[in-house]
């Protein structure tokens, strides 16, 4: 066991190494991308709050240090980034970091959830499905996530509230919670649920298909292999076959999915928070992207990045922990 | 064209071609089937659906015709897709055919920048990219295509690494073409096809994409978009949600279509027709013992083959042909013959393991009536060692389920049991190897695992499906002195497949020739291999001058 250890930590230093450049790469992308921008913040701000001489621009460019060259601008960038400092929002007037943190639990909190919920019950069905590739009910579980995983999220999440909100009135259609309701403890706990069964719901779906899908491909292909054979002429019960030998190897593609698609998950974030009014990360960004909010937006990008980077990251060693020939092939095993 | 042919023999092709294809045609006809702008408005507002012929599907907030815009909106939807996608994997492909090729440095470099994009949120690249340029078609497509070409290089660039190293590469490189040249006659046709698989799903990805970005108000405001429309219903969501719901409806067949298209697609470049091997229906004789396989009776026949066929699915002519043949009780039995002659298929058959739709017609009638059980009753043993075990269990636990299963062992029994087997395979530390994965062992090493675990539950017969074919000729040697040895002490009824005459001739008692899923001639092995009958057994003997060079193991040559 303290080898299986020692090799994740080995992977994880190894990946956190790797990601250093990369995460350079994405900054300076996105810095050179907000450049390109005709106008910047302060033209914004200056916009939304009716107008202002140029004194005041000026005044406030200097202020923000956007009255230097790029290249110093992105020097000033990258030194404040390595003090963790992201710069302050001029739409909201506040640090950019603070507001980040600020939004990112709610976001997290949805991320999980749905990750949590699609992830079990799409391997669930996926093995389901595969136990017996061409059977009916493999057809019927196949068709169903194809058309699911067509779905777009922010349409599915406006069906779902018709439905169950405006229809039916079961459940509340935005926010994370109850405004000023005064509750604490369990109450508020159930409260936020209640909030979190509609957004969560319609991303646990589209992804439980895809979930399926991916367990599903990836057990009709270890049926052709050859341990599936063995293990069948060691006249194994199917469950165990089933279970065991086939759905374990499978496993290891979708765990590989579940990092894959965190980036995009991320990003569908975006429309499911504004669908249901929930105050996060991804309404965050559409909020900079309508106040042309530079730096929160710059902010957000890497924010999500890096968070991007954390979810393989534990993928990887999760990964390492089921796949036994990861990292074999290592000097000094 | 004989793609599209396979893509249109399978439901999931068809289909998926057939509604892009009606898609396709309602887009192109848009200006003459509801001319004038779709935006403008053209009746009373918030009419409901099915109410109106003018307006089947009803008018929205400002009284624009709900049908008209959807048929233009497929316009905008199936152009962004395409153009995305398109631009995504002109720049995936040129990127991953650079670093696949050039390698070294430049390789490292560019694949830093798609680590970049990969960890990025396309959906927000795309959306900080319209914000900033501003919205318009050819932007949107730009927008997406950033936040999508980072899949296609990834993949371009790993299958270019495979095929680089493949002969005819190496060889257009020694003739000294052009890399530019090699990249593109050599390489290119082979990257291709898993490139083109993956790119269903990038359409499919840039017309979801682009529905989301203009419901959130970040597409081309003078063109009407699917997306645009739900954003637009749902600000009479309560009253109207059709406003809502019909685009979404088309936009799940448009991508439906696609999707359908993509497997389509991904069937027929695979040449994927061979059905996935699945297990059969759960045998109903489990508790029916057969004793009679291991006890007493040598020379007896075991098992009585009479007019016996078998047909793969998808295959016009049978694997096996009318076989008769009998196999003894305690006997040494060696099947030859060349790949394609049967000798695999009567095998699995004889194990009760044939493939999903193989047709079996005929008797196979076993001493003691019931057929064997796979695992309890006959051991079974494969080809390639390193693909028979599991890579993911221990050695223990693959060693052990069996005995766990058929002994009636708890799992701590059915281990100490494993680590016997691994004792009587001669395989050095069993303590050890309980606790190892198959990566860790030699092939050799391997081969006596899977054989410890057939052998697991004491069967009384053993098939072994050429079980050296793919070991280096001095484990050939071991790993059959290994199987010679446990035949003898458990007094087992061994079945060999085997192409390989001269190891058969070492070995077995019996042999059986077979061509082409017919037997051409059995007996003893001596009298067969000293004086073979048949033109085709003389054949194969002559083939095998070798036979007069000593066997691998100690001299029973006849």
């Amino acid at each position: 066991m303290a080898g299986s250890v020692n090799r994740a930590l080995r992977i994880a230093g190894r990946r956190v190494l790797a990601s250093i450049p990369v995460l350079l790469i994405v900054i300076v992308l996105t810095f050179l991308l907000l450049e390109t921008a005709s106008g910047d913040a302060v033209d914004a701000y200056l916009l939304s709050i009716g107008g202002g001489d140029a004194t005041v621009a000026e005044g406030l460019r200097q202020a923000y240090g956007l009255d230097q060259s790029m290249p110093a601008r992105l020097w000033l960038y990258l030194s404040a980034l390595a003090r963790l400092d992201l710069g302050r929002s001029v739409a909201f007037d506040r640090p950019v970091l603070g507001l980040v943190f600020e939004r990112l639990p709610n976001t997290l909190l949805l991320m999980a959830s749905a990750t949590a919920l699609a992830f079990g019950l799409g391997s669930a069905l996926g093995i389901l499905a595969g136990a017996r590739p061409g059977s009916l009910r493999d057809r019927l579980l196949s068709t169903a996530s194809l058309i699911v995983y067509a779905i777009p999220g922010f349409w599915l999440g406006l069906v779902l509230a018709i439905v169950f909100a405006v229809q039916l009135r079961w459940l509340p259609t935005s926010g994370i919670e109850t405004i000023a309701s005064g509750r604490t403890g369990l109450s508020r706990a159930a409260d936020i649920a209640a909030h979190l069964v509609l957004p969560v719901g319609t991303l646990a779906l589209i992804y439980t298909a895809l979930y399926l899908r991916v367990m599903r491909a990836g057990m009709a292909g270890i049926w052709r292999l050859d341990f599936a054979l063995f293990a069948r002429a060691k006249g194994l019960s199917r469950r165990r076959i089933v279970l065991r030998h086939v759905a374990r190897n499978a496993l290891l593609p979708l765990v590989t999915m579940l990092g894959l698609q965190s980036a995009a998950m991320l990003g569908g974030s975006v429309v499911i928070e504004s669908i249901f009014a929930i105050p996060g990360f991804g309404r965050l960004a559409q909020e900079a992207v309508s106040g042309r909010d530079t730096a929160l937006l710059t902010g957000i990008i890497i924010v999500s990045a890096v968070l991007v980077m954390l979810v393989n990251l534990a993928v990887d060693i999760v990964y390492a922990a089921l796949d036994p020939r990861v990292g074999a092939s290592e000097p000094g095993r | 064209m004989t793609l599209v042919r396979t893509i249109l023999g399978k439901p999931e092709g068809a289909i998926g071609l057939g509604i892009l294809a009606i898609l396709a045609t309602l887009a192109l006809l848009a200006p003459v089937l509801f001319p004038g702008d779709p935006l403008r408005i053209a009746g009373p507002a918030l009419k409901a659906p099915f109410s109106d012929a003018a307006f089947p599907l009803g008018t929205d907030r400002l009284g624009r015709d709900v049908l008209a815009g959807i048929v233009h909106g497929a316009r905008t939807s199936l152009f962004v897709g395409l153009a995305a996608a398109l631009a995504a994997l002109a720049i995936g492909l040129s990127v991953g055919l650079t670093a696949g090729f050039a390698g070294g440095l430049a390789d490292e470099a560019l694949m830093r920048v798609v680590d970049a994009f990969q960890i990025v949120p396309g959906f927000l690249l795309a959306l900080a990219f319209v914000s900033v340029i501003g919205a318009s078609v050819p932007v949107v497509v730009l927008a997406i295509a950033l936040g999508a070409w980072a899949d296609p290089a990834r993949l371009t660039r790993a299958e270019v690494l495979s095929v680089r190293e493949r002969d005819y590469v190496s060889a257009a490189r020694v003739l000294g073409m052009h890399p530019v040249e090699i990249a593109f006659r050599e390489i290119l046709p082979n990257v291709l096809p898993p490139v083109l698989a993956l790119s269903a799903i990038i359409v499919a990805a840039a017309i979801l994409t682009e529905a989301a970005l203009s419901f959130l108000g970040l597409g081309d405001p003078n063109v009407v978009t699917w997306g645009s429309m739900i954003a637009e219903g749902r600000n009479v969501l309560r009253s109207s949600p059709f406003l809502s719901i019909f685009p979404g409806l088309a936009l799940v067949v448009t991508v439906v279509g696609v999707y359908l298209l993509g497997e389509g697609l991904t069937n027929a470049l695979a040449g994927n027709d061979d059905p996935p091997c699945r297990p059969a229906s759960p045998r109903r004789r489990r508790d029916m013992g057969d004793p009679s396989i291991r006890r007493g009776g040598e020379g007896s026949p075991l098992c009585t083959i009479e007019n016996f066929s078998v047909t793969h699915r998808g295959q016009d002519g049978p694997a096996l042909n009318k076989l008769d043949l009998t196999i003894r009780k305690g006997g040494r039995l060696a099947i030859i013959g060349e790949s394609g002659s049967g000798k695999s298929t009567l095998a699995r058959a004889l194990a009760g393991l044939l493939p999903d739709g193989a047709r079996a017609e005929g008797r196979i009638s076993w001493a003691g009536g019931a057929a064997p059980l796979a695992g309890r009753d006959l051991g079974f043993v494969l080809q390639d060692p390193s693909a028979s075990l599991n890579p993911v269990l221990t050695i223990g636990e693959q060693v052990a389920e069996g005995a766990r299963q058929h002994l009636g062992l708890s799992w701590p029994d059915a281990r100490s049991r494993a680590l016997d087997m691994l004792v009587r395979v001669q395989l050095p530390e069993p303590e050890k190897l309980l606790k190892a994965y198959p990566h860790q062992l030699s092939g050799g090493q391997r081969q006596r695992v899977a054989i410890a675990a057939a052998l697991a539950a004491r069967p009384g017969l053993l098939i072994a499906d050429e079980p050296t074919s793919a070991l280096d000729m001095v484990v050939q040697a071991e790993i059959v002195t290994l199987l010679d040895e446990l035949v003898r002490e458990a007094g087992m009824t061994l079945i060999f497949v085997t192409h390989d005459i001269a190891l058969a001739a070492g070995f077995a008692d019996h042999v059986a020739i077979f061509r082409e899923g017919r037997l051409v001639e059995t007996g003893p092995a001596a009298a067969v291999l000293t004086a073979p009958r048949e033109a085709y057994t003389r054949m194969l003997v002559a083939s095998h001058r070798d036979l007069a060079t000593p066997p691998l193991i100690g001299g029973i040559v006849p």
